[in-house]
């Protein structure tokens, strides 16, 4: 198990010339703004199929399951992404899939940063958009098989 | 004998015409051929006939053939697609691209001075809200919606949501553009009219044939509205492959070199296309355009922004609602062979945290420019010729590849956010000049876009429950009850061309109002008055939304705090007519449908709920129909009524002839005998009708009561509701009444009943208050 971080490539090129991004979260009062989210800057490649995104909504068995049926349809690998609070979740995805087949299969963990903005949209006419820059930590496990047994796994 | 003279051998064919003609029967006029009809004069006068009393959008014939076209609003407008696939329009707006074309928004621009704009516009916005004149819209970076209301009409007399922009780098004379719904937008240009006092300019219509579609409108104090209808086109881009499509159909010009180059070009290529030649002029806008130094920085700027943009990944990664203006090359240079899925290799992310300075300006704005712009829009068989010329077929590099031929148009694009962190729903609106529509259109399609129409429209804004989007109305405005009626007697009408035997009987379900939502009636019953309003204080949503959510998680909150959020819910209102805009998520099974009800549950269901996991509703008991024994009778005595007519007719019919036999001579009385046959007949057809109509009346009859129509009262209406993908539960959107809502809180009740119109069933529902 290799335990890598990787810091995303990014690069400002629009430098912010508003006095807008040094605001403290805490110093808003989030009454007077809505808060619109944007799609984190994920710089990793993605691939199809092989990406699983954990999320705290979704049933940690139905997750379970997923990664499952990826591994047992013959998939040599499986990365199970997990971003701030869902990083935990992840982890436990991973080694819960590796109890289950006994072992069996290996975990490749990287760490990395991925940044978020969060744009504070203003409820009255006078107050201008914040902008609010942060980071927050993610893990990357790449899940894959170390022998080709067929499914050998826990059945339940 | 037939009326068609070629199947008679060739020797009788004449005398049969002459018998024809001279029975005054006129030979029928021939069909012409296929091929006549498909010659490219004769098609195009079909299609101007066609355009004659609505507007086709530009990529109208493009439509037609795919898709399911439909009138509305005095355009004809694609309506849902003609492949049977309903949820891949939802997976190409989730995961891949989904495109539509939505050129039938009128932009509306009004100049004038600022003040005056912002004071005038204000007053028709909620002025506790964001309204026209907010700062954050005012330098023209970001586009807004808003709700627009009849002049200081607030909270009452709302029109519906428009979006908006205003024209960035100007002084004290701005311009704003409004882009409004077709749906209503009569009401919003004659609520402009009246509170600007504009009046219509009259030398407007001799200026020249373009601007036939939009008119002018000045008044004293120097302001000035023009209605561009036709002179833009918007196309709208849902999903995260958005940037990649558009980024890869579309090409920046080079326009610092051209413009070094232009005394040159203009000296060499005096051999170039005849076909060009003549617009010249008007094709190198770009060249006095850009000698501005001010609008040579914002170009750089803009190139800068577009390599930024294509190392985005979703549209959602931009800033919210921004406006982003770019000049681009004719699209139809840079095709591909194929249809191909644009991929990228993302090394690399850069991060446009606010809306770069300078970057919307756009020579979109400027009237001549657009003119000159869409006359250059050259045929694609010109391009196809010259280029045809060359030695080696399809490479980039042959001699009429080059900028000064491709046409630049200015374009503008616009994101819309999405929701939450995952950027569902978000896009960007893409505005051109017109007669543009088909080449980009095209350059898009080649890009594997899926493409939405009028019914994505619709259900995208209920996947991402977006409720300010315009083609929602809310049940107060005129535009939703000019939708309502017409559904109304779309239904209607559907439901009676079933048999009797196959028809809902829906007094037995105990709904009175089975293909509309009785807002009047429902208000009358809870709150006393008819009038009715939704509420749209933020505040006071709020507060509702509180104390709806502690009385769902009332185990966990203290009792005492419970009790004073639920005193002052009850004090906050001075008027209890509103409608309160809720979302209802089905807990257990089933989902909501148009027109269901939202019921008030009663104790034991309630204790049902606590004590069964499983239970997912009550059931309605059947009511009785007082109606159904006067249709059985009503039905037999027609039939026999009719039976008793056509003996009669078939009486009469004997004794004329026999008579007429009889009295040969006396022409007179048979004349007499064949008014009262046409009599009779008439008496029969009046008695169908009226007895169609009775019966319609006895089947539906006129609604009257709806809060204790059937068991269980009725809080409200949904008025969208599905299974949602996004949630992969049924979800659905209604109001319910103000006075219903408190006495659901005063209750402590968990859930609501919903019940669709075809069914006895209830379900049991989570209710939300939306903002």
């Amino acid at each position: 198990m290799a335990d890598v971080h990787e810091c995303s490539k990014l690069k400002v090129s629009f430098p912010e010339d508003r006095n807008a991004p040094t605001v403290k979260r805490k110093k808003l009062l989030f009454s007077n703004y809505n808060i619109r989210k944007r799609q984190p800057f994920d710089t990793r490649k993605k691939r199809k199929n092989k990406d699983i995104y954990v999320t705290n909504k979704t049933n940690f068995k139905a997750q379970l399951r997923i990664c499952e049926k990826d591994l047992n349809n013959g998939a040599s690998e499986v990365i199970i992404h997990g971003l701030g609070a869902a990083v935990e979740r992840a982890c436990r995805l991973a080694l819960q899939l590796r109890e289950n087949h006994y072992n069996t299969i290996e975990l490749d963990i990287k760490t990395s940063t991925v940044p978020i903005i969060d744009d504070l949209e203003p409820v009255d006419d006078n107050a201008d958009y914040v902008t609010i820059n942060r980071n927050n930590s993610a893990v990357h496990i790449r899940v894959f098989r170390k022998f080709s047994l067929g499914t050998l796994k826990y059945q339940e | 004998m037939s009326h068609n003279a070629k199947r008679l051998p060739r020797r009788l064919q004449e005398a049969h015409l002459n018998q024809m003609t001279k029975s005054g029967l006129p030979p029928k006029i021939k069909r012409s051929s296929r091929r006549h009809r498909r010659r490219p004069r004769n098609l195009l006068a079909e299609y101007i006939r066609r355009q004659r009393n609505k507007i086709w959008l530009e990529t109208h014939i493009w439509h037609a053939k795919r898709f399911h076209m439909i009138e509305k609003w005095g355009y004809r407008i694609a309506s849902y697609a003609n492949d049977k696939c309903f949820k891949a329009n939802y997976r190409a707006m989730a995961k891949h691209c989904l495109m539509q074309d939505i050129s039938y928004y009128t932009c509306v621009e009004i100049n004038g001075h600022q003040e005056i704009l912002k004071e005038t516009l204000k007053s028709h916005c909620n002025p506790f809200e964001l309204t026209f004149a907010a700062k954050i819209f005012m330098e023209g970076t970001r586009e807004g919606t808003v709700m627009f209301f009849k002049k200081n009409g607030y909270p009452q007399f709302p029109i519906g949501h428009v979006h908006f922009l205003w024209r960035p780098n100007q002084s004290d004379l701005r311009t704003i553009w409004i882009w409004v719904h077709p749906s209503f937008l009569d009401d919003f240009v004659a609520e402009i009219i009246s509170s600007f006092e504009f009046k219509r300019n009259e030398h407007c219509a001799t200026t020249s044939n373009q601007t036939l579609e939009s008119c002018l409108y000045i008044n004293e104090k120097d302001c000035k509205m023009t209605i561009h209808k036709n002179t833009f086109n918007r196309f709208r881009f849902y999903g995260p492959l958005t940037i990649n499509v558009l980024t890869n159909a579309l090409q920046l010009p080079n326009i610092n070199k051209t413009i070094n180059l232009n005394l040159n070009t203009t000296q060499l290529d005096n051999n170039q296309i005849d076909c060009k030649k003549d617009h010249n002029s008007d094709k190198s806008w770009h060249i006095e355009y850009y000698d501005n130094q001010e609008n040579i920085e914002s170009l750089k700027i803009q190139k800068q922004l577009w390599q930024a943009l294509k190392t985005l990944q979703s549209p959602s990664q931009l800033p919210p609602n921004v406006i982003l203006g770019f000049t681009v090359l004719d699209p139809r240079f840079h095709l591909p062979d194929k249809r191909t899925k644009p991929r990228k290799e993302i090394h690399m992310t850069e991060i446009i945290s606010v809306p770069p300075t300078n970057a919307n300006s756009s020579p979109l704005w400027e009237q001549k420019i657009r003119g000159k712009v869409s006359k250059t829009c050259v045929t694609t068989s010109a391009i196809n010729k010259i280029r045809s010329q060359c030695l080696v077929p399809g490479l980039n590099n042959d001699k009429h590849f080059n900028e000064e031929i491709m046409a630049k148009i200015p374009i503008l694009l616009i994101q819309k956010p999405g929701i939450g962190n995952t950027g569902l729903g978000s896009g960007i609106d893409v505005i051109l000049p017109s007669n543009w529509a088909m080449s980009f259109w095209l350059a898009f399609i080649f890009r594997s876009v899926k493409v939405g129409a009028l019914r994505e429209s619709k259900s995208i804004a209920f996947e991402c429950e977006n409720m300010q989007s315009p083609d929602i109305n809310d049940p107060d405005t005129p535009a939703y009850a000019r939708e309502a009626l017409n559904t109304k007697l779309e239904l209607r009408e559907k439901y009676f061309h079933y048999p009797p035997n196959r028809r809902v009987n829906f007094i037995k379900f105990g709904i009175t109002s089975p293909f509309s939502c009785e807002w009047n009636i429902l208000m009358k019953e809870w709150a006393n008055t008819e009038q009715f309003f939704v509420l749209r204080n933020r505040k006071l949503i709020n507060l509702l939304r509180k104390s709806l959510v502690q009385e769902n998680n009332s185990k966990r909150c203290n009792k005492s705090n419970n009790h004073v959020s639920s005193l002052s819910v009850q004090n906050a209102f001075e008027d209890k007519n509103y409608l309160i805009h809720v979302k209802v998520d089905i807990i257990r099974k089933g989902y909501p449908k148009r027109f269901a009800i939202i019921c008030m549950p009663i104790n034991e269901d309630v204790e049902n709920f606590r004590v069964n996991r499983s239970w997912s509703g009550p059931v309605e008991k059947l009511n009785i129909d007082p109606n159904e024994s006067i249709r059985k009778i009503s039905r037999k005595n027609h039939l026999a009524l009719l039976k008793r007519l056509k003996k009669q007719r078939t009486h009469h019919r004997k004794t004329l002839i026999n008579k007429l036999s009889k009295m040969l001579s006396k022409d007179f009385q048979n004349f007499n005998y064949e008014n009262k046959l046409k009599n009779l007949l008439e008496i029969s057809r009046g008695a169908i009708s009226k007895q169609s109509q009775k019966m319609s009346q006895l089947y539906l009859p006129e609604c009257v009561k709806v809060r204790n129509s059937c068991n269980r009262e009725i809080m409200g209406y949904i008025t969208m509701g599905d299974f949602c993908f996004t949630k992969a539960k049924g979800i659905g959107f209604g109001y319910v009444t103000l006075n219903s809502l408190i006495e659901l809180i005063d209750k402590k009740c968990p859930f609501v009943l919903i019940r669709n119109i075809q069914t006895r069933q209830y379900r049991i529902a989570r209710l939300e208050v939306v903002t």
